[in-house]
């Protein structure tokens, strides 16, 4: 298992956002996670990457126990992720931002004297990166010129800077058009293929699509997790989410 | 500014800088070889506070602190041990640093205006203790330091006669830490001090350790404030806890902003301008700060970027 | 140290506490409400103890120079607010503070332009000069006055506060500024009326204390700091906190005095810097 959690909780003074919950990630696998607003996903996402600390329960990733890590620790180890609301470098470049995620996997990466970012493994992890995302041409625009679609993979692309073993992604069509969504889309479904990945998404055709497992979260507890299958034919499911939409 | 220009204006600069003293007293007289010699030791400490208050975003009003640990480091020395100015200045970095680890640690863990004052509360402490303990330190009265010498002793040592002579060993230090700073900004290690800036919690999400990297940047800041200070005392010959007040700390903030934070050379034109503007209305009024006051005004109302911010087209580096 | 002595100090205390809280009580307000870190407050205040001064000694009436000095004062407060503060309304707050920083120094070469680098002290009225006594205190009626007429003033701007229409909008404005407009409210006018009031207030405090302390072109700058100190201590924007801080400060500073002699007023930088490393937001954060 890459990712174990089990029976996470968290509270913010009498509300209960994360209600011991567990589950697992395996190698290789995407993951969606899927609830109402309010049922404590991107909570759940704060606690794993150690932004907010655990009130109980345990997180171990790729077989160590993890859980109070500060989030640089995680992101060290291999754990990356993206967040819903854009959390960039606006005033610096596209090129700059991703430079920066590459730069946290290089050896002397905060050297005050060598001059790290003519490396040729740098410049060309940039450069795949910057292909990946579809930002190539756009390189040298500052982030916060950048359209909001592009901004939205800028997001993601900062998380797969730091080389991941597994990518936690926020909601990566939040606030996006249909049209620009159907290419972060694709994107996701190509990266699956490369990398594990836990996702939070609202779009219940694009996790169906791209999903190999899915989990239910409601009022902080897990409702459901199975293939998109067993979630689709879930009664509880029905009723509680799908049905509240 | 892009990197090639940059260095051409600094070369111009610098070879200005050597060539206008030596056709002294013709061009410069040693009154204005003294106050170039103020402006290029404030412009010292005025790189090295850019690159935490400009690049790094931490604010610090405590700086005097360590422009005064240079000070008295020198004072100590100079009257206890050796007037060699290298020996001094290694000596005031290492005390320098053993401060500020322990202030750099508990400061950084605040941000903001927090950080403000919490540096300011650590360096007034010293002031106050400069102030105070008067068996060690003179009080008041501060301490008269014999003339500092540079060379290798029992071979052959120079007291630098002044101004000529000091003022070249200044340019040479300014020059030194110019092109040091220069370097760390453009290296790896100044583009995540850009970052921390801009948004450090992205930062430690990427996988560095922020706060490590924040101690980093205030331990080479300092260290350069330090040298300033021991230049200070070797050419005032005298330390007082003056040198620790808050007011030189305020003065850091006033003339970075002025010139244009987060840019190097801003701060060091910043400091200038204040430096010889006061000069000159020194002469007008005492008062003369009430037009540096309003000229500060008018500069955060209508070019908070300051004087390069302003001129520059691509200023996004400043604040 | 007998009993005596310490009550002394703590009265001083007190009397220093109560001061300060009138000063950091208007920084804070301004901070809460404006957003903006006032470090021009300590000017104001030595302002008034300059125009209470020049009043009173014209006059030779003490009480007439309470009642001008905020006004006057309070005109000037308008100013810079109209003038300076408004156009910076949405930039980060460290422009604000460096703002206001530029107008201290103006003020303070500006008071020695007027008056001169002198000292001065204020004549106090026949009724409050002297000494009174009790359980073996000696304590000087003036410092008692002050003592009293802060105390007044501080239970006055609670009432405002905590009982009127206006003080709810402070204490929404210093919660929540975006409520406060979705409710209809002009807040630019409310931020100039708060910052002409806490002006006005600062002002008096420098009125009051005039007799007390001299009045010098440095009593800006001697009360801001330590004015801020007890803003930050008590938590940015929180008027409770500002008036924990101030006591624990005036205590601080009295106490320190005795027991740190030769140091003494290292006892606030030890107090600030511990309580910033174990609340690094101070003892009332602001609610975010």
């Amino acid at each position: 298992m890459l990712l174990e959690v089990d029976s996470l909780a968290k509270s913010f003074g009498r509300l209960r956002v994360l209600d011991r919950l567990s589950f697992n990630v395996k190698e290789g696998e995407l993951k969606a996670i899927i609830g109402p607003n309010g049922a404590g996903k991107t909570t759940l996402f704060n606690v794993i990457t150690g932004r907010y600390h655990s009130d109980g329960g345990r997180i171990r990733f790729r077989g160590k126990d993890v859980t109070g890590e500060k989030p640089h620790v995680l992101a060290g180890m291999g754990l990356a992720r993206s967040f819903q609301i854009n959390n960039f470098f606006f005033k610096l470049s596209v090129l700059e931002n991703i430079r920066l995620s590459v730069q946290s996997t290089i050896k002397n990466r905060t050297s005050i004297w060598r001059d790290a970012f003519n490396q040729d493994s740098v410049k060309d992890r940039v450069d795949e990166i910057m292909e990946w995302v579809e930002l190539r041409e756009l390189a040298n625009e500052l982030a916060r010129n950048l359209s909001y679609g592009d901004q939205r993979k800028l997001e993601i692309a900062l998380a797969l800077g730091t080389g991941p073993s597994l990518v936690m992604l926020d909601e990566p069509t939040s606030g996006m058009s249909r049209f620009e969504s159907q290419s972060m889309i694709h994107l996701v479904k190509a990266l699956s293929s490369r990398v594990t990945i836990v996702l939070i998404e609202h779009d219940i055709e694009f996790v169906m699509n791209v999903s190999d497992s899915i989990m239910v979260m409601h009022y902080g507890q897990k409702i459901a997790e199975g293939t998109p299958q067993e979630i689709s034919g879930n009664q509880e499911v029905q009723d509680i989410y799908l049905g509240g939409l | 500014m892009n990197t090639r220009t940059n260095s051409i204006l600094l070369a111009v600069g610098a070879a200005i800088l050597i060539a206008l003293p030596l056709a002294s007293p013709t061009f410069i007289s040693p009154y204005y070889l003294d106050l170039m010699i103020k402006v290029l030791i404030f412009g010292i400490a005025l790189l090295g506070y850019d690159i935490l208050a400009g690049y790094t975003g931490l604010v610090s009003l405590g700086h005097a602190l360590f422009f005064g640990v240079g000070g008295y480091c020198t004072a100590y020395m100079a009257t206890q041990y050796t007037t060699n100015l290298v020996s001094v200045l290694l000596f005031a970095l290492v005390v320098t640093w053993l401060i500020g680890i322990v202030v750099g640690y508990f400061s950084t863990q605040t941000k903001d205006i927090f950080f403000v004052f919490l540096t300011l509360a650590f360096a007034q402490f010293f002031y106050l203790a400069a102030f105070n303990l008067t068996t060690i330190t003179g009080g008041d009265n501060g301490i008269t330091i014999p003339k500092m010498t540079l060379g290798i002793p029992y071979v052959w040592q120079t007291d630098m006669p002044r101004p000529f002579a000091f003022y070249i060993l200044v340019l040479a230090v300014f020059l030194v830490s110019y092109w040091v700073c220069h370097r760390v900004i453009k290296s790896p290690f100044g583009q995540i001090l850009v970052a921390i800036r801009e948004n450090e919690e992205r930062v430690s999400f990427l996988g560095f350790n922020v706060r490590w990297l924040k101690i980093k940047s205030y331990m080479i800041s300092i260290s350069l404030t330090t040298v300033a200070g021991v230049l200070f005392a070797a050419y005032q010959d005298f330390v007082s806890p003056g040198m620790i007040h808050w007011t030189i700390s305020g003065d850091f903030i006033l003339m970075s902003v002025l010139g244009g934070m987060g840019t190097l050379i801003g701060p060091v034109l910043g400091g200038a301008i204040v430096l010889l503007l006061g000069d000159w209305l020194s002469s007008i009024t005492e008062n003369w700060m009430i037009f540096i006051g309003g000229f500060f005004v008018l500069m955060i109302i209508f070019a908070p970027n300051g004087i390069v911010g302003f001129f520059s087209r691509n200023g996004r580096n400043g604040k | 140290m007998d009993i005596a002595t310490l009550i002394t100090t703590i009265l001083h205390g007190l009397t220093l506490g109560m001061v300060l809280m009138l000063v950091a009580g208007g920084l804070t307000i301004i901070f809460g409400m404006l957003d903006v870190l006032n470090f021009a407050h300590g000017s104001l205040y030595m302002l008034g103890a300059y125009m209470g001064y020049t009043v009173a000694a014209a006059t030779g009436n003490f009480a007439l120079a309470l009642i001008a000095a905020p006004i006057l004062v309070g005109v000037i407060g308008f100013l810079i607010e109209f003038f300076t503060i408004r156009p910076l309304y949405g930039r980060p707050p460290l422009h604000h503070l460096l703002l206001t920083f530029g107008l201290s120094l103006i003020a303070q070469n500006a008071i020695k332009f007027v008056w001169g680098n002198d000292i001065y002290s204020v004549e106090l009225p026949q009724v409050l000069r002297g000494i009174v006594s009790f359980f073996g205190v000696y304590y000087p009626k003036y410092r008692l006055f002050v003592l009293g007429f802060a105390a007044l003033l501080a239970v006055t701007i609670w009432y405002v506060i905590t009982r009127t229409r206006f003080g709810v909008v402070i204490r929404a404005g210093t919660e929540d500024i975006e409520t406060l407009e979705a409710h209809g409210i002009n807040t630019r006018r409310v931020f100039t009326v708060v910052f002409v009031a806490c002006s006005a207030l600062a002002a008096i405090a420098g009125a009051v204390v005039a007799p007390m302390r001299t009045v010098y072109p440095q009593m800006g700058v001697d009360i801001i700091i330590d004015a801020f100190i007890v803003v930050i201590i008590g938590g940015l924007g929180s008027i409770r906190g500002a008036v924990i801080g101030a006591l624990i400060l005036g205590q601080a500073i009295q106490l320190g005095a005795v027991f740190l002699t030769g140091f003494s007023d290292a006892a606030i930088y030890i107090v600030m810097a511990a309580i910033l490393l174990l609340k690094p937001s101070g003892l009332i954060p602001e609610s975010t």
